[in-house]
This record gives structure tokens, sequence and C-alpha cells, in this order.
């Protein structure tokens, strides 16, 4: 049966949609390469300032490099990094989960305690002594990330998993003799699925501004890639005489995380109206 | 209660004991700390001589055993850096970190309790859709961007505030916000719910069919039902807190404990990241002790379960 889909839903594609076409056409779009300087225009402001040349529309960075060039590029970082670490950590979360919750006994509790320590620990000071110690890189940065993330799956999977290995369809499956792989493959999963993609929509979002804060700590992408969270960082250091160096970037980052959480939360009422309500403001 | 407590410092002991493993496989399992300990150019006869000083010469799991009966003794090393005890420097940035954060949290709490549960007890009029739409808007911009939005405000247009350094109330003041933004957003979004959860609840319907006056409705019966949610995430914002802190301090200069740890990993001074780590950690830990005794006090049917 066909929902009405929530305007404010609509409204929210625009942006992410907008993101995902800068991260794919990058090269394409953007006006400049991010990565090379004009000495000769440095920290130019935007083009509707009295200073501004409409060369420049969001203006250049302390090595001149053009600032709307650098977030359409930095966009592809950020969405890479949200997609692939979330994936990641959702397959870890969803294997976890359901093994946990089909098998129960040693497995599970196993699983429970991965879950408290993980848990017990926070997660930022966690990444940056993994990351003080194996250095910054886009790899070490995915892994660190999907970790941080597979324990909101891991608790969801888990819990729904307990409760259908008790429905009548799995208990029939199994009297049928059924192993134990097939049943989690063909129908745990696909009942369990749509949880984690629910999840993942709201982890993107969250994995994004991780990404930017460790960036931004000079923790995340290491330089000259263009990142959200390293345009920002370079934005402090001239922020009275640059304002525009960190605005936007900034600006991009909370807009994409903000549709993305609207989505999540469209997705949640849409996908599994059962969870309506929980942790929604 | 006593039960409780016991089972309580278990497991606080437990995740002290996870953390003390983490930070020692970590330094010592992905690497020679010898290496990174010194310069890319040292000798031969220095690289020996420190690895013997060290006692990285001996097993793992002596040198494990080493670790932790150090640890116990508060004994992390002389940082590389400074020439002092780590845990020195670090217990000395301790009190700037405090400040930061307990402003900050009593901030969020001032703000997001009342804009929560005017928001619930007015719902879906513009005001309820105002707090929402800022509660979301606090939650999706990236902390370092609003302290930067922030000093810009308060520091480059309006020229009131300093943009960094410690001392003053003044200088708290913009820090302690940009902190106090992301934990109020969320604080206030379930607040918000967890009225409204609690205001359809029979006995407030019968609070309300005895004729009691709105006011002692909204405060009385459901605010005392709805604290145990607040405390949770007051518990969960708290791990938050803390890393949010380390950014904060980074860009307000704040000369905190997550400032020091920062530096000290730009610099590879690993003796002051151990320490600064724990010592973060143990604040962690002792935070969320202190949140499940406030469950205990709200919840007496806790203490019977445990």
């Amino acid at each position: 049966m066909p929902r009405r889909v929530p305007p404010v839903l609509l409204l929210a594609v625009a942006p992410v949609a907008a993101a995902v076409v800068c991260a794919a056409l990058a090269p394409q779009l953007a006006p400049y390469d991010p990565t090379r300087g004009d000495l000769s225009a440095r920290l130019q402001p935007p083009a509707w300032t009295a200073a501004g040349s409409a060369r420049h529309l969001l203006g250049t960075d302390q090595l001149g490099r053009d600032i709307l060039s650098r977030i359409i590029f930095g966009a592809r970082v950020s969405l890479l990094v949200g997609v692939v670490s979330s994936l990641i950590g959702g397959t870890i979360g969803l294997t976890l989960g359901m093994l946990g919750g089909y098998f129960r006994g040693r497995a599970d509790s196993v699983v429970a305690k991965l879950i408290d320590v993980q848990l017990a620990f926070p997660f930022l000071l966690f990444a940056i002594t993994v990351i003080a110690v194996l250095g910054p890189s886009l790899p070490n940065l995915l892994i660190i990330l999907a970790l941080s993330g597979w324990v909101t799956y891991a608790r969801v999977v888990r819990g729904q998993t307990l409760s259908l290995r008790e429905t009548e369809f799995i208990q029939a499956a199994r009297g049928l003799g059924c192993p134990a792989w097939w049943i989690l493959l063909r129908h745990v999963l696909p009942n369990v699925l749509s949880y984690a993609l629910v999840i993942m929509t709201t982890e993107i979002g969250r994995l994004i501004v991780l990404e930017s804060t460790l960036s931004f700590l000079g923790l995340g992408v290491p330089p000259p890639t263009p990142s959200w969270g390293l345009a920002l960082a370079d934005g402090k250091e001239y922020l009275i005489n640059g304002w525009w160096l960190a605005t936007f970037p900034g600006l991009a980052i909370m807009i994409v995380v903000l549709c993305m959480n609207v989505l999540g939360d469209g997705a949640r009422d849409l996908l599994e109206p059962r969870l309506r309500g929980r942790g929604r403001g | 209660m006593r039960e409780f407590l016991i089972q309580k410092l278990g497991h606080t002991l437990i995740v002290v004991f996870c953390v003390l493993t983490l930070v020692f496989v970590v330094l010592h399992a992905t690497g020679d700390p010898v290496m990174m300990m010194l310069p890319s150019n040292a000798s031969r006869e220095e690289i020996d001589a420190l690895t013997r000083s060290l006692g990285l010469d001996r097993p793992l799991i002596v040198q494990y055993g080493h670790f932790l009966a150090r640890v116990a003794r508060g004994d992390f090393g002389v940082s590389l850096q400074h020439q002092q005890p780590a845990m020195g420097l670090v217990v000395e940035r301790l009190p700037a970190s405090m400040l930061l954060a307990g402003s900050a949290l009593a901030l969020a709490l001032a703000v997001a309790l009342p804009l929560g549960i005017f928001a619930a007890a007015r719902r879906g009029t513009a005001l309820d859709h105002l707090a929402v739409g800022l509660a979301a808007l606090g939650q999706s911009a990236p902390i370092f961007w609003t302290g930067l939005m922030l000093m810009l405000l308060g520091a480059v247009i309006l020229k009131i505030l300093p943009t960094s350094g410690y001392g003053t109330w003044r200088h708290l003041v913009l820090p302690a916000l940009t902190l106090a933004s992301y934990p109020m957003a969320a604080m206030a979004r379930l607040v918000r719910s967890g009225m409204l959860e609690v205001l359809d609840a029979d006995y407030v319907r019968t609070a309300r069919a005895k004729g009691l006056p709105e006011r002692g409705v909204v405060l009385k019966h459901t605010l005392k039902n709805a604290a145990m949610p607040i405390v949770t995430v007051v518990g969960l914002q708290f791990g938050l807190l803390l890393g949010g802190a380390i950014v904060c301090e980074m860009i307000f200069a704040w000369p905190g404990v997550g400032r020091l740890m920062i530096f000290a990993i730009y610099n590879r001074d690993f003796p002051l990241v151990e320490a600064a780590v724990f010592v973060m950690a143990m604040v962690f830990v002792l935070g969320n002790l202190l949140v499940d005794l406030c469950y205990a006090w709200l919840d007496p049917r806790i203490k019977l379960q445990a």
C-alpha cells in the first residue's frame, strides 16, 4: 500500500542528491583544480561581497585555491567515508547480531560482552589512540569509523533475531531440517535487513561528522586531499581576515548531515512504523 | 543497595582493565615503541639502551605485568617532550577540562530541560516546531564548526569576547557554549519525547480529571517520571562531552587534558598519550558509575533487581 511521503522528506532528498552528484562528477562540475592554488588570488572573498570577483563564487583560501571546487571534491571523501565505513560496520554488526541472537548461549554472551566493552569507552578517545599509532590515512580512517558503528546494528539485529527464532516459520524451517546458515540467510536476514538499513541512514550522517572531526584534528585524511574537515581546519587560522574559509565547508557538512538525519527519521517511519516515536524529537 | 554498588564497581573495574589492556596492546603490539619514541636518525646504541631501560627486551607477558604494576602506582613514565612525570602533567590540566565540561553540562541542562518541557506541553504549536528545528540543527552541526562560528560572532564581529585563552569567565563563555550545543540539542529532543510519552499515561489523565492545574500536572506528575530517560541521555552525553572537550580545547586554546593529549600525539610523546588516555577513560567510567547510582536513586525498583 503506497504511503504519502511527507514534504520534508522530499526537501531533504535534494541536498543529499546534490552531494552525491558532486561526488560522482567532481572533475566535471568543479570550476578549478581543488589542489592547485593561484597565489595572485589568495584569500579572495565570495563573489557577492564588495571585494569579491565573479571568478571564484565562494572565494579562495590562503593558497588561492577555489573554495567551491574544494567543497565539490570534498563531497567525495565525506560520502565515501560515510557510506563505506557504515557498510563495513553494518556488515559486522548484522553478522554478530544475527549469530548472537540465533545461537544464543555462549556466542550470544560473547557478542553482548563485546558490545558492553565498546560502549564503556569513549569512541573518539579510541580513534585518536589508534590513529596516533597507525598514522592518519584513508584506509585506517575507514576501519576506525567502521568499528565505531557496528554496536548499534548488533544490538537491534540481535533483539530482532531473538524474537524471530521463536516464530513459526523459522521453527518450521528448522523442523524441516534446514541448516542454520540457510535459515539465517534465507529467513532471518530478509527480516532484519530493513532495520539495518534504517540505522545506516542515520549512521552515515554521524560518520561524516566524525570524519570531519578527525580531519579537523589532523588525524583524518592527510592533506592535500580536499576534505570538508581539513578545509575547516585551514579556515580556523584565517577567521579574522577570511571568514568564508571556514563558513562554507561547515555549511556543507551541516546541510548534508541534517538532511541525512531527516531522511533517517523518515525511513524509520516508512519502513518500520513500530519504531515510530522512539528517540524522535 | 550494597549488592548493586558492588556489581557496578566490579563492572567499572573490568572496564578499567580493558582500557589498560587496549592502551598496552595499541602501543606495544602495533609497532616498536622505541622507534616511535626516538628520532628517526637514532643510533643502534641509543635504540638498544632505550629498549633495555624500558624493559622491552623481555617477553610480552612480563612487560604487561610490569605495565599493570606501574599503572597501579600511577606511574606512566616521564613525558619525552616535557621531561616531567606524565601523570603529573595530566593531573595539572584536569581542573581546566573539568571546568569546561562541567559548565557545558550545566548550561546544556539549564536550556534543554525548560525547552523540552515547554515544547512537550505546547505540542504542535509554532514554539514546539521552533524548538524541534533548533534541536535538529544543533545535532547536525559539527562541534568544531559551531565553535568557529561562535568565535566569528563573539570575537570577530561583535568583539565582546576573547577568541582563546584561559583565566576569567569571559574566556569560558565561547568554549562552554560550543561544547554545550550538541548535548543541549540531544537532551531537548529526548526531554520532549520523554515528556510526551508520560503525558499520555493514565495517571496523568487521572491527575487532570481530579482538576489539578496543568502546571502541577506537568511539573509534579510528568517530570519526575520522565526523569529516567533524561538521566540516561545525560549519561550517554558524557562520552560525547569528553570527545567534544578535546575538539573544543583545540579550537579555543583551552589548556586542558584534551589539548595536551593531541599535542602529545603530534610530538609522538607516548608516555603522555598513555597517561592522558587513561585519565580520560577513568573520568568517563566514573561519570557512568555516577549515572548508574542516579538510576538507583530515581527508581527504587532497580535496587531490587541488582
